[in-house]
């Protein structure tokens, strides 16, 4: 437990070490917050509902959106894919400590150095739009539901990247990689747009897969539109899919790992 | 005008300051500090055309830096570098036409593209002639053997063949200068015989200038007529190995091993020889002197002529002895320079 | 061994000329060994190729809820986010080389490529080719012929004229954002991209018409981040018509141009290798 605890601190040390780097991660997610922001904004023009959320139901739900799409760091893709081209994986794998215990740990690092802060940023953008009507928890258990949600969601998201790191061993380019499989996260799991705003057969979908869990399951709780049993099973459901994905990650370590001979030259 | 001609040359790198641990990263974060680390500090060098120079000097000494300053990788921080010349910084591609370097420890070769293709794409870069390219490929396919993975990719080369390969891709436009960081560091004893007589030559044959860095001595005697050592970034000696040898490796050992040895004194054996030190190791008698003032053959004579000798061997201080006293600092050859 | 004495030498003689026909002749070597490796290959195409589709579901989600947001319908964004794709693609796939500079300033890299008598640039982006750029460019050409036959295009030989300037120039904007963005690692050496992708991030506020943003936003991306060259003026342009914006759009392409040259040039002069 040690070393995953230096591991992570290794991490949250190194995300910390180039200042421009940091805040610059920051503001890249907070623009494309504030464009959903703003086009939804346009689209509620005149409208008072759209797929029974009203503009403040919305925002808010774009704003948790927010939060769970950057308290994990991608860098944790672009981290191992750049391990894996220089060879270092074989540094990495000679450490006694299970790979993919390192990896998340330091996913749980950058978490600590880049989550914490956007938590601040988001804090102080709801701040900023208060007035125009960011709406607080429905409720004390809302609000405790939400934030064990969330914190599930971080797990799972990171499990998530992991596993979709791991395919960084079969190409060297880890950016397509990476944009995709954010492109995919962020669309499924409703930090783009509401999943209730797909048509009602694909919501009901989209939310028995993984990626629901990371916003929409979070979301839901903190507005008071899932409640009581439903809450909880969506909570449950989320936990099964991290296990699942977590468990599915090292089935496809130990394939990516046959391959390290392959690319190791 | 010499080939190679640095003045005063001088080269700081910028590093960032930072405490370890945590709290230095968040203070470094809130407060970046620098620090300057001066690699090359005033040098003056002057290299002939023709001239192969051996740099010698402890790890981080700045041999590497003072290569790429030659080259025009680097800006200097303060002082000149004229390369055939040019400014090698501003007039960089200028003055890539007339130069090669290769470093020991990296590459120079495209990773993923197969040997043939990195020499042809350089070929096309050079604007060498088909003719003297081949040419180039035979005399490179005799004594370097690189005809043998010509086709493989440059990632799949051992070190060896790479360090061949960059030979080999270093040498297509016929440079008029080669500069070679450490290009023995890592070879097997095969390779590096190979190398080195590749090098020599280029040099006496077609009269190459070769700057070159090295741990391996043997590179020296082997390659070099000139030898520079630099040390925290200044230079220390500058002169050709000829004076290096005759005066700081003089002396020579001889080694007797003697049946049923009395272990007597053989200051009374020795006697008219000259200067020599003589000393009993177990039952070999060790006997030291200064080549140049005592003849070894009355020292042979003597010590046969009273001795059951069942075996001897002999010894010089080469130049690697002469650059480790330097290093411990026990030989300041600057200071000692005008003794004989 | 006799003189060889075949003195021809492969290519174009003068220097311009000669450096351009060698960038192609990277491309081509790397095109070669690139396509060795079939899995890389296809996986940044399908990972382009489904980034690309998941954005277009999610408008098709936002326009399903909303028949139009500030008077643009779903098919006219659909065009809009078509010219994006072709632009970015168009940009990318001669840009590749920009992603590069990180890894080879952290490496040490860039020193092979001082020692050679080309422009360092040109090397650089002789690196490779922006394969993902396929997708997008396949699928961007989809989306235009699909989207095109239900937006009442104004099509004149104006119209024509104005794309002809327009997308070139939005390429070119990208492209230098892209070129800035990563010389940044000269600045701070292991930012590996950081800048880049932030940029890209802004870039994607192009996927939606420019009246859905604020004045102010509507402004910056217009005079100082000039991505709504990349979309938006080629395609209002097509919808109602060229107006002065999209006969502009030139100075932004090379206004974007110059200031990437420039923050090129100052970080490769900062450029210090790495200690051996
Ligand atoms: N890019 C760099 N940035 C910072 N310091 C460097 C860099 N390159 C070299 N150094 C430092 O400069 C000094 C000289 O390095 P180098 O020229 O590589 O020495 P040598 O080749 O003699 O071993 C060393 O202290 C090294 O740490
Ligand atoms: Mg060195």
């Amino acid at each position: 437990m040690r070393a995953y605890a230096a591991i992570a601190s290794r991490q949250f040390q190194s995300a910390l070490q180039y200042r421009g780097n940091y805040a610059l991660g920051m503001l890249s997610s907070l623009a494309l917050v504030l464009a959903m922001f703003f086009f939804w904004h346009a689209g509620f023009d005149g409208r008072s509902a759209i797929a029974g959320y009203s503009w403040a139901q919305t925002k808010t739900y774009l704003l948790i959106g927010y939060l769970s799409a950057n308290l994990v760091a991608t860098s944790s893709e672009a981290r191992m894919s750049e391990s894996i081209r220089t060879g270092n994986v074989l540094c990495d794998l000679l450490l006694p400590v299970d790979f993919q215990g390192a990896r998340l740990s330091e996913a749980l690092g950058s978490v600590a150095a880049q989550g914490v802060p956007a938590l601040l940023v988001t804090l102080a953008v709801a701040v900023a739009v208060a007035f125009s009507g960011v709406l607080p928890p429905s409720g004390i258990g809302a609000a405790l539901g939400a934030a064990v949600a969330l914190g599930l969601g971080v797990v799972l998201k990171s499990a998530i990247v992991y596993a979709s790191a791991l395919v960084c061993f079969w190409t060297t380019n880890y950016v397509g990689i990476a944009w995709s499989r954010a492109a995919l996260t962020n669309l499924l799991c409703g930090a783009l747009v509401p999943l209730a705003f797909f048509p009602a057969g694909v919501a009901a979908v989209l939310r028995w897969l993984p990626f629901a869990g990371i916003t929409d399951t979070p979301a839901r709780i903190y507005l008071g539109q899932l409640v009581g049993v439903h809450a909880f099973l969506a909570v449950c459901l989320e936990a099964a899919w991290t296990v699942a994905v977590l468990f599915g990650g090292r089935v496809l370590w130990r394939a990516a790992s046959a391959q390290v001979t392959i690319h190791g030259g | 005008m010499a080939a190679i001609e640095a003045r005063a040359l001088c080269k700081a790198y910028r590093r960032p300051l930072r405490a370890p641990g945590l709290s230095g990263s968040v203070r470094h974060l809130l407060r970046p500090r620098h620090q300057d680390i001066v690699a090359v500090d005033h040098l003056d060098l002057s290299i002939e055309a023709g001239e192969a120079v051996c740099y010698v000097g402890p790890n981080g000494a700045g041999k590497s830096t003072t290569i790429k300053l030659l080259t025009g990788i680097l800006r200097p921080t303060a002082g000149t570098v004229r390369v055939l010349g040019r400014d090698p910084h501003r007039q960089r591609v200028a003055n890539a036409r007339d130069i090669a370097a290769t470093f020991g420890n990296r590459s120079q070769l495209n990773w993923d593209l197969p040997l043939g293709e990195s020499l042809a794409l350089l070929r096309d870069i050079y604007a060498v002639p088909q003719g003297r390219y081949r040419q180039h490929l035979r005399t490179c396919a005799d004594i370097l053997g690189i005809d043998a993975f010509l086709s493989a990719p440059v990632r799949q080369l051992s070190l060896g063949q790479r360090v061949r390969a960059d030979l080999a891709a270093a040498l297509v436009h016929d440079p008029k200068i080669l500069y070679l960081d450490e290009p023995t560091v890592g070879l097997d004893i095969a390779v590096k015989e190979r190398l080195r007589a590749f090098l020599r030559q280029l040099h006496r044959e077609r009269g190459l200038t070769i700057p070159l860095t090295t741990h391996d001595l043997a590179d020296i005697e082997d390659v070099c007529d000139r030898l520079v050592i630099i040390d925290q970034a200044r230079l220390l000696y500058d002169g050709t190995l000829r004076q290096v040898r005759d005066r700081f490796a003089r002396e020579r050992v001889l080694r007797f091993v003697v049946r049923q040895p009395d272990r007597a004194d053989p200051a009374g054996i020795l006697a008219g020889c000259g200067p020599v030190r003589a000393a009993w190791e177990g039952d070999t008698l060790v006997v030291a002197f200064d080549r140049l003032a005592v003849e070894s053959p009355a020292v042979t004579a003597r010590v046969l002529r009273a001795m059951d000798v069942v075996d001897f061997h002999l010894a010089d201080a080469g130049i690697a002895d002469v650059v480790r006293r330097v290093y411990e600092r026990r030989l300041d050859l600057a200071e000692e320079g005008g003794q004989p | 061994m006799g003189v060889d004495a075949d003195r021809r030498i492969h290519g174009p003689r003068p220097y311009a000329l000669r450096v351009l026909w060698l960038y192609g002749r990277m491309l081509g070597q790397h095109a070669l060994a690139r396509l060795s490796y079939e899995t890389d290959f296809l996986l940044t195409i399908g990972a382009s190729a489904l980034t690309q589709v998941l954005g277009l579901i999610f408008l098709g989600v936002v326009f399903s809820r909303i028949p139009s947001v500030r008077g643009w319908t779903f098919w006219q964004a659909a065009l809009l986010y078509g010219l994006l794709l072709e632009v970015r693609g168009l940009a990318a796939a001669f840009g590749e080389g920009a992603w590069s500079i990180g890894g080879a300033v952290a490496r040490g890299e860039l020193d092979r490529l001082l020692l050679r008598p080309l422009p360092v640039l040109v090397q650089l982006y002789g690196g490779g080719l922006g394969w993902s750029a396929i997708a997008d460019l396949g699928l961007g050409a989809a989306i235009l012929a699909v989207a095109g036959p239900h937006v009442a295009i104004v099509w004149s030989f104006g119209t024509v004229a104005a794309l002809c300037v327009a997308l070139p120039s939005g390429a070119m904007v990208y492209w230098s954002a892209m070129l800035a963005a990563n010389s940044i690692a000269f600045w701070t050496v292991g930012a590996r991209g950081t800048v880049a992708f932030l940029l890209h991030g802004v870039s994607e506020l192009a996927k939606f018409p420019l009246p859905v943003y604020p004045r102010l936003l509507a402004g910056v991306l217009t005079w100082c981040l000039p991505f709504a060259f990349l979309s938006f003026y080629p395609a209002r342009a097509l919808v109602a018509g060229p107006d002065l914006a999209v006969w502009l759009s030139p100075l932004a392409g090379l206004g974007s141009l110059l200031c990437a040259w420039l923050v090129w040039r100052a970080g490769l002069a900062r450029y210090e290798g790495t200690g051996s």
